[in-house]
C-alpha cells in the first residue's frame, strides 16, 4: 500500500510511540483560539546579552548543566571521541572525525553503498546526568530540517550507542558488530529538532527557542537561539528587557516577569517546558508563552501511557512525575524548591545552599519533624547511604523505555514511600533492594513493616488502578477509578483515562454513578482533566449530543477534547474498529466544526474504506480551513488517484510541492502516478527526488527499486530494495517485494 | 468609710502634682515620672509616683459612685470642670467598657448614686459585669497607676530606653501629641496598643520626646517576661543601614512576595489587606528607623526576646528587599484600628504547649482551636479548626510539626501561616503538636504512628 501519511508525529522524545491521528489538530486553531501572548524568535536576545548586568547569575548558569547542555560542535561541547576510531557496525563502519577545518563529521562506510559524510551541526547534551549522561548529534538536512543522528554517546559506558526502539523494538543499545546501521531508528535521520506535527520529533527541548516550521513555498526552516538551555528558556524573551533597561529610566515593567514571585503552577510550567512528556496542542511554543496553550501534560496518559498506577515511570517520562508526588499534591513543592535554577546546584526550600543532591535538607527544610531525631525514622546509621532521604525516597530508576543496556536512570520524582512488594509487582527495583540486593522483596517488605508499620496508603486512584482488572465491571470500575475528590489532578486524570479506554464505548452510555463522578470531574478547572471528562461523557452519549456544551467551553478545553476523541479514534482504527473510529471522529467534528485536522483524519478514514468521493470532500474541506498543509494535498491527490483522476492527483502533488519543495510523499506519489501511466523514467525521477529529500521512508526506496527494475536497471534497484527492507523490518509486503527483486536479479530476468 | 460616696475626697487624689506648674518650661524627665510612663513602659522610672496620686480602688479604698466613674471615663473634664486638669488620660472607651469598668472599680455594691444615664447604659449592656471590668482594667493597664487588690499590672509597653534606636523624632512628637493605636490587637484582643492620650501641650511633647530620645541603656528593669505581650529589652544598636535602592520592578516583586508568598500579612496590615495582630506596615518609614526595621524583619527576637513574631527562614537578600520595600513604599502612616472587644478570658491551662498555642496560634485558630481566632476574619483562607476531630485525624503529627516549623505554604495551605522553625525548638514544637491533639481529642492516622516508634 502506498503511504498516505507521514510515519510519525509528536512523540516522547526518544521513543516512537503510537501516532495520534489528530496530533496535528493544533495546526489550525480557530479564530477564538489565537495565542494570548504572541512571541516571536526575534524577541530573544541570547544569553550573552544577560552577562553584562547579571554577571553572577550568568557565571553560575554558564557552568551549569543547562549552560553546558549543547551547542555548536567544538572541544568545549563535544565529549564523545571524534578521533577517527571507528564505530563498527555489522554492515559498516562510522568514523567520527574532525577535519582540518575543524568540522565534526561522521563518515559512514557501508559495503556496496556510497560513502556518506554527515556534518555535525549541533551537539545535544553533555553527558552530565548522574544516572546516565549521554550526548547526541544533529545535522542539517537538505529539506531544511535539522535531524538527530543515530550515533549517540554514553559517558558512563564510554561507548557509542543508538536507539533501536523504532525499528527493532529494543531501546538504546550499544553499537556492536551485531548491530546493523539500519537497526538504529535514526538512520537515515528521521527525528527533527523542533516541534513539527508531521514529523517524529523531540519538540523543542534540546536547545533554546528552537523553531521548525514550513514556510509555504520555501520549505522547512529551522532556527534556534542556542543549543544549550539559555537564560530566556526560563525567563522568557528578553530583547525588550534589554531595550528597556538600556533606557534612562525603568518602570515596573522591565519587559520580563519576575520568576521569584511565580506561583507553584507558573514555576512548574517553566521547567515542564522540557522536563515532562506532553502532547502538542499547538505548534510553535516559545519560552515565555503560556505552556497550556501549546502543550497538554496529562494527555500522554491517554495515548502513550507513560506512567505506572502510582505515577512512576512506566516508559519514559522525565520529571513530570513530580505531579504525582505528595510534596506537590499535598504541598507546594516546585522544582526550584530543591534545584537552584541558575547553577543547578541544590538548595533548601528557603534557598539556603546545600552541598549536593544527597543533602537531607532538601527534604527536612519542609519535613522538619524528621530532622530532629532522624534515626528514629531512618533506622539506618546516620552516616550511611540508607540514612539519606533521597536514597530511599528518590532512588535512581532506569527508564524502562530505553531498555537496560545504556544507563539512563533518573531520580524518582514521585518521591514515594519504599514499598518493596508493590515495587516488585510494578517491575521496579525498590529503593531497599537497590542496596540490599541479597534480600528478597518479601523480606524487605517485612522489615519495612516492622520498622514503620503499615505504610502510607496509596492515593485512591492508584489503589483503584491496582485493583481493577479486565473482569471488573463498569460500575465497580467507576468506583475504583473515578475520584473527583482526590487532590491530585494527575491521578484523577489517570483514573479517568483508564476508565474511558477500558469501560466506555461510543454510544454505550454510562451508569448513574459513573455519570455523577465524571460530571464532577468535568467541573475541574484543569483543562486536561475537564476535557477528558467532557470527552468521556461525549463518547458514552448514545445520541452524541454532549457536544452541545462544547461551544461554552474555553478553546483550550475544546481543543483537548477534540484531541482526546482523535486519540481514541486512532486506537479504534488500530484495533480495526472502523465504525468506532468514524463515530469518534464525527464527535470530534462536532466539538470543533471545521477543524482542519479532524477533516483530514475523516478523509483518511474514508480513504481506508474506499469511500474516495467522501475522502475527497473531507480533504477539500480540510484544505479550505487550512490551505498550507502539504500532507493534506498529498492525501487529496491520493484520493483523486484512487478515484481515477490521475491528472487531479498530479495537481494536488504539485500543490504540495509548491508549499514544500521537499515534500517526499508528494514525489513518491507523483512517481506512482507516472509508473501507473507507464512512464517509468518520469517515475524514477520522482522517486529519486523522494529518496533524496526523505531518505527515511522505506517505500520511496522500494518504489524506486521497482521502477528501476522495470527498466532493467536491476543492479541499481537492489541496494534500494535492500535498504527498504532494512528500514521496515516488520513489513512483509516490502520483504516479499525485495525477495522478488532478488530472485529476478538472480535469474537475470530484468523487468 | 461607708456611706454616700464622697466625690471630693477622690477628686483630690485624682490630680497629678504638676512639675513646675503650667507656666514653667517642662522638664521631660519630671513629666515622664509624673505621668507614670514607667507604670507600663520599661526603660523609664517606674510608676511609684503616679500610684501615689492615682486613686486606688477595691476593698479598703474610698468608695466611689459607679455613675461618677462611668461619666468620668467618658470625659473627666466634663465631670470636674472647676478644678485643675487631671492627668487621667483619655482611652476612648465605648459605653459597654465604661459600664464594666465602673462596676469593677466601685465598692458600692448597693449601687447608690446611680443616675438615669448609667442605669440606661447598664440595661443596654446587661452582659457587662465586674469580670469584664477587671479584664479591661488589666488590659488597658489601669492597674499600672491605680491599685486594685483584684487586678494585676500586666501591661508591658515598649522599652523607652531604646526609643532613639527605634523611632524617628518627628513621628515621636506627633505620636505623643496625638497617640494612635500602633498594634491593633497583639496576640489577643485587648492586648493591642493601649497608649492613652495624655493631652500634652506642645511644650510637654517637646520635653518628653527630647528626654526619651536621649535615653541610653535602661536604668529600670523591664517588666517580667510575658508571652502574651512583648517584653522589650535594650538591644544592641542595629548597624547603620539604609534601604536598598529599589527599582519599580523590585518594589513590585517585594510587594508580591509580601502579599502572595510570605506570612507577614497574616498578622500585619498592608493597605486594606492583612491581619490585625501586629502593627500596620503602611508608612513604616515615617515611624521607624531603617536599621530597626531591617533588624525586625531579620530577627525580631534580637530586639524583643519572646516576641510572638517569628524569625524568618528566608535568606538575607530577600529580607533586605522586603525591608527596603516597606521603607520605600509611598504610604502614609495612619496607625491601626484597635481591635475592639474585651480580652477573651484564656482557659486556665498549664499543659505543655498551651502558652505557646495561646500566644502564637490562638489569634487565628482560636483559643479552643475552633478556627475562630479574633484574627481569622482578616484572613482570606479560614484557619484550620484544630478542634475538628474528623479533619485532624487525617493529619499525621509530623505534618502538624512541619506546618508549625516551615509554615502553611509548604503544606499547600495558606501562606499567611508563619513558619516558626527559626523561633521554636523541637521540644516546643512537639509540645504544640501534643496540645493540638488535646484540642481535637484525636490522634493522627494509624499509618503515621505505627511501627516501632518510627515516624
Amino acid at each position: 500500500m502506498t503511504p498516505r501519511r507521514r510515519p510519525g508525529r509528536a512523540c516522547p522524545p526518544v521513543l516512537v510511540a503510537v501516532v495520534p491521528l489528530l496530533a496535528s489538530c493544533g495546526d489550525s486553531p480557530d479564530a477564538a483560539d489565537r495565542p494570548a501572548i504572541r512571541i516571536a524568535a526575534e524577541d530573544f536576545a541570547g544569553s550573552a546579552a544577560c552577562a553584562g548586568c547579571h554577571a553572577d547569575q550568568y557565571r553560575s548558569w554558564a557552568g551549569s548543566t543547562h549552560g553546558r547542555a549543547g551547542g555548536e560542535p567544538g572541544p568545549e561541547t563535544v565529549i564523545a571521541p571524534f578521533d577517527g576510531t571507528p564505530i563498527t557496525f555489522r554492515d559498516g563502519i562510522v568514523l567520527p572525525v574532525v577535519d582540518s577545518g575543524g568540522r565534526y563529521l561522521f563518515i559512514v562506510r557501508q559495503d556496496g553503498r556510497p560513502e556518506v559524510t554527515v556534518t555535525v551541526d549541533g551537539v545535544i547534551g553533555g553527558g552530565h546526568m548522574l544516572g546516565g549522561g549521554t550526548q547526541g548529534f544533529a545535522t542539517r538536512m537538505g529539506d531544511g530540517t535539522v535531524r538527530f543522528l543515530p550515533f549517540d554517546y554514553s559517558r558512563q559506558l564510554d561507548t557509542w550507542f543508538c536507539n533501536t526502539l523504532a525499528r527493532m523494538g529494543d531501546g538504546w543499545e550499544p553499537v556492536t558488530t551485531e548491530t546493523a546501521l539500519a537497526d538504529c531508528g535514526d538512520w537515515p535521520p528521521a527525528r527533527v529538532l523542533g516541534t513539527l506535527s508531521d514529523f517524529t520529533n523531540c519538540q523543542a527541548c534540546h536547545g533554546s527557542q528552537i523553531t521548525a516550521r514550513l514556510e509555504p513555498g520555501a520549505g522547512m526552516e529551522t532556527h534556534w537561539t542556542a543549543l544549550n538551555i539559555n537564560c530566556e528558556s526560563c525567563h522568557g524573551p528578553a530583547r525588550r528587557h534589554v531595550e528597556l533597561m538600556s533606557s534612562a529610566e525603568t518602570g515596573a515593567d522591565i519587559g520580563l516577569p519576575s520568576r521569584v514571585t511565580d506561583g507553584v503552577e507558573e514555576s512548574l510550567d517553566v521547567c515542564f517546558q522540557c522536563h515532562a512528556v506532553k502532547d502538542v496542542v499547538r505548534d510553535g511554543h516559545l519560552s515565555g508563552a503560556p505552556l497550556a496553550e501549546y502543550y497538554a501534560l496529562k494527555l500522554p496518559i491517554l495515548g502513550s501511557d507513560p506512567y505506572l498506577p502510582d505515577g512512576r515511570v512506566r516508559v519514559f517520562a522525565y520529571q513530570g512525575t513530580h505531579l504525582f508526588s505528595s510534596c506537590y499534591v499535598d504541598g507546594s513543592m516546585t522544582c526550584v524548591s530543591c534545584h537552584e535554577p541558575h547553577g543547578l546546584g541544590y538548595w533548601d526550600v528557603n534557598r539556603a545552599p546545600l552541598a549536593d543532591e544527597t543533602d537531607d535538607r532538601q527534604c527536612t527544610s519542609c519535613h522538619a519533624a524528621k530532622a530532629a531525631a532522624p534515626e528514629t525514622h531512618t533506622f539506618h546509621p546516620p552516616d550511611s547511604p540508607g540514612a539519606r532521604c533521597v536514597n530511599c525516597h528518590m532512588p535512581y530508576l532506569q527508564h524502562p523505555g530505553v531498555g537496560p543496556e545504556v544507563p539512563f536512570a533518573r531520580s524518582d520524582h514521585t518521591i514515594p514511600v519504599p514499598r518493596p512488594r508493590l515495587d516488585a509487582r510494578l517491575g521496579l527495583v525498590s529503593a531497599c533492594r537497590g542496596c540490599h540486593s541479597d534480600r528478597s522483596e518479601l523480606r524487605l517488605q517485612a522489615q519495612v513493616e516492622e520498622w514503620w508499620g503499615a505504610t502510607k496508603p496509596l492515593d485512591a486512584v492508584a489503589a483503584g488502578l491496582l485493583a481493577v482488572t479486565d473482569a471488573t465491571g463498569p460500575e465497580l470500575a467507576a468506583r475504583l477509578l473515578l475520584h473527583p475528590d482526590e487532590p491530585g489532578v494527575m491521578p484523577r486524570f489517570q483514573g479517568l483515562a483508564n476508565f474511558l479506554t477500558g469501560w466506555v464505548r461510543p454510544g454505550g452510555g454510562l451508569g448513574r454513578n459513573a455519570v455523577a463522578r465524571v460530571s464532577r470531574l468535568a467541573a475541574s478547572p484543569d483543562p486536561d482533566l475537564r476535557a477528558l471528562a467532557l470527552a468521556t461523557l461525549h463518547v458514552a452519549d448514545s445520541a452524541g449530543t454532549a457536544h452541545a456544551a462544547a461551544s461554552g467551553e474555553a478553546p483550550a478545553v475544546r481543543r483537548r477534547w477534540l484531541m482526546i476523541l482523535g486519540l481514541l479514534s486512532n486506537e479504534a482504527l488500530e484495533r480495526g474498529d472502523v465504525e468506532a473510529a468514524e463515530s469518534l471522529l464525527l464527535r470530534a467534528r462536532a466539538v470543533l466544526p471545521g477543524d482542519a485536522g479532524v477533516l483530514h483524519a475523516l478523509g483518511s478514514l474514508h480513504h481506508e474504506r474506499g469511500e474516495y468521493s467522501l475522502a475527497i470532500s473531507a480533504f477539500t474541506e480540510s484544505l479550505a480551513a487550512d490551505p498550507a498543509r502539504p500532507a493534506v494535498h498529498v492525501d487529496l491527490g491520493m484520493a483523486r488517484a484512487a478515484a481515477g483522476d490521475a491528472d487531479g492527483a498530479i495537481r494536488e502533488y504539485e500543490r504540495a510541492l509548491s508549499l514544500n519543495p521537499a515534500e517526499a510523499l508528494a514525489y513518491l506519489n507523483l512517481g506512482n502516478v507516472h509508473l501507473r501511466r507507464g512512464d517509468p523514467a518520469s517515475a524514477i525521477r520522482s522517486y529519486e527526488r523522494a529518496v533524496a529529500v526523505g531518505p527515511e521512508f522505506p517505500r520511496s526506496h522500494l518504489h524506486l527499486a521497482v521502477a528501476l527494475a522495470r527498466v532493467g536497471r536491476i543492479e541499481e534497484a537492489l541496494p534500494h530494495a535492500r535498504l527498504a527492507a532494512e528500514l521496515s523490518p516488520g513489513d512483509r509486503a516490502v520483504r516479499a517485494a525485495v525477495a522478488q527483486l532478488e530472485a529476478d536479479a538472480a535469474g537475470r530476468r530484468p523487468r | 468609710m461607708r456611706g454616700v460616696p464622697l466625690l471630693g475626697a477622690v477628686a483630690a487624689a485624682g490630680l497629678v502634682a504638676w512639675p513646675g506648674g503650667p507656666q514653667a518650661t517642662p522638664d521631660g524627665r519630671e513629666l515622664v515620672e509624673a505621668l507614670g510612663c514607667g507604670a507600663c513602659h520599661a526603660g523609664v522610672p517606674g510608676g511609684e509616683g503616679i500610684r501615689s496620686v492615682a486613686p486606688p480602688f477595691g476593698e479598703g479604698a474610698p468608695e466611689m459612685a459607679p455613675a461618677y466613674v462611668y461619666h468620668y471615663l467618658a470625659d473627666p473634664r466634663t465631670v470636674r470642670p472647676n478644678i485643675a486638669p487631671a492627668r487621667m488620660p483619655g482611652y476612648d472607651l465605648d459605653e459597654r467598657q465604661r459600664v464594666a469598668l465602673a462596676l469593677f472599680v466601685t465598692n458600692d455594691r448597693e449601687m447608690r448614686g446611680v443616675d438615669d444615664a448609667f442605669r440606661s447604659a447598664m440595661r443596654r449592656h446587661p452582659d457587662a459585669d465586674r469580670a469584664d471590668g477587671r479584664a479591661l482594667f488589666e488590659a488597658l493597664g489601669c492597674a499600672g497607676c491605680h491599685l486594685h487588690p483584684e487586678a494585676t499590672a500586666r501591661v508591658t509597653a515598649p522599652d523607652l530606653s531604646v526609643t532613639a534606636l527605634r523611632v524617628r523624632p518627628a513621628w515621636l512628637a506627633g505620636y505623643l501629641a496625638d497617640p494612635v493605636t500602633i498594634r491593633p490587637a497583639g496576640p489577643e484582643p485587648g492586648r493591642g496598643g493601649q497608649m492613652p492620650d495624655f493631652r500634652l501641650d506642645p511644650a510637654e511633647v517637646t520635653a518628653i520626646a527630647g528626654f526619651l530620645l536621649q535615653l541610653g541603656e535602661p536604668a529600670v528593669p523591664a517588666p517580667a517576661a510575658n508571652l502574651l505581650r512583648t517584653p522589650m529589652r535594650s538591644p544592641a544598636a542595629p548597624p547603620p543601614w539604609e534601604p536598598l535602592s529599589l527599582s519599580p520592578f523590585a518594589m513590585r516583586k517585594a510587594e508580591t512576595l509580601l502579599r502572595d508568598r510570605w506570612s507577614c500579612l497574616g498578622c500585619h496590615q498592608l493597605g486594606d489587606e492583612g491581619g490585625r495582630v501586629g502593627p500596620r506596615l503602611d508608612g513604616i518609614a515615617e515611624r521607624l528607623r531603617p536599621e530597626y526595621v531591617r533588624a525586625l524583619v531579620h530577627d525580631p527576637a534580637s530586639l524583643a526576646p519572646g516576641t510572638v513574631m517569628p524569625a524568618s527562614l528566608e535568606q538575607p537578600d530577600r529580607l533586605d528587599l522586603v525591608a527596603s520595600f516597606l521603607l520605600l513604599r509611598d504610604a502614609p502612616w495612619t496607625g491601626s484600628d484597635r481591635v475592639a472587644g474585651l480580652r477573651e478570658p484564656l482557659p486556665p491551662d498549664t499543659a505543655p504547649g498551651a502558652a505557646n498555642y495561646l500566644a502564637r496560634c490562638a489569634p487565628c485558630h482560636g483559643v479552643r482551636g475552633d478556627g475562630d481566632g479574633f484574627n481569622a476574619p482578616f484572613l482570606p483562607v479560614p484557619p484550620t479548626a484544630h478542634s475538628d476531630s474528623a479533619a485532624m485525624s487525617l493529619r499525621p503529627d509530623d505534618t502538624l510539626y512541619d506546618g508549625i516549623h516551615a509554615g502553611g505554604w509548604i503544606l499547600g495551605r495558606s501562606h499567611h501561616m508563619p513558619a516558626f522553625g527559626a523561633s521554636l525548638g523541637d521540644r516546643e514544637t512537639r509540645q504544640l503538636v501534643e496540645y493540638i491533639r488535646t484540642l481535637c481529642r484525636c490522634r493522627g492516622p494509624a499509618w503515621s504512628r505505627d511501627g516501632r516508634g518510627g515516624r
